[in-house]
């Protein structure tokens, strides 16, 4: 699977929450031959608490896909996202905006505002959106190359599983194989 | 001098947002800054001057996604 630039041979991306310990993250990296795995930036502590988990994460070698997660608004988003650019050194960002904060629905509108401007400021934009074609068509409009549909079934571990989410269909976008490949773009 | 970091209010007495990281403690080099929901790149710190009421955030990375 080619995402954005970069081949990658394993097309799983693993999160890194709610491990029992750092060394069950190494671990579970580690067997699973994940290539990209997701973190996420939260308020710092003066005592530090952030810098061990990075450093334990760089050891691995694996991809970095930073997120947005908690951010409620397109400019929220915006500043988390060049934050992460620096902090990870990667231009790649999962872009999340929520719209619900029980059901992390995403607020679409504002993902395509933020997507657009990411997109022109060179970031790879991965975005956390709804089912819906349109809003796919858009965000592809907005310079993305990815689509990441939430609750869709073949998620694993997605909080909501929505069997015949249309915009994680293959056909959807034109695609033809079973990874959602559409056109050059892949939904996720 | 009254701000605002990560939603808690400090008083602080360094007036640049490198002295003032320095002063409350954050000594982690893995954060990241923004002022006012702009994001400071770190080379940008030492000449990023703080005014009364400003709101600071500092980010590092965290398990999640």
């Amino acid at each position: 699977m080619r995402i954005y630039d970069v081949d990658i041979s394993v097309p799983m991306f693993l999160g890194t929450a709610q491990y029992p310990s750092p060394a069950i993250l190494q671990q579970a990296i580690r067997v699973s031959g994940c290539e990209v795995v997701t973190v996420s930036l939260r308020r710092e502590t003066a005592d530090g608490t952030g810098a061990g988990f990075w450093d334990m994460l760089r050891a691995t070698d694996a991809r970095i896909l930073p997120n947005t997660a908690g951010c409620h608004t397109m400019q929220e988003a915006v500043t988390t996202a060049q934050m992460a650019r620096e902090l990870f050194a990667t231009d790649w960002i999962k872009l999340e905006v929520i719209g619900h904060a029980d059901n992390l629905q995403p607020d679409v509108f504002a993902l395509i505002e933020a997507a657009r401007i990411l997109a022109a400021d060179g970031f790879k934009v991965f975005p956390y959106m709804t089912d819906d074609l349109i809003v796919g068509e858009k965000l592809l409009e907005a310079g993305c190359e990815v689509l990441m549909p939430w609750g869709c079934a073949h998620r694993v571990g997605s909080g909501v599983a929505r069997t015949g989410c249309p915009a994680s269909n293959a056909g959807a976008f034109h695609g033809d194989s079973p990874d959602c490949r559409c056109r050059d773009r892949t939904a996720l | 001098m009254h701000i605002i970091v990560n939603a808690i209010a400090h008083d602080i007495s360094t007036e640049t947002l490198d002295a003032a990281l320095a002063e409350l403690g954050f000594t982690n080099p893995a954060i990241a800054t923004a002022l006012n929901g702009q994001f400071v790149p770190a080379s940008a710190r030492d000449a990023t001057e703080l005014n009364t009421g400003d709101r600071l955030e500092v980010l590092a990375p965290m398990q999640g996604g």
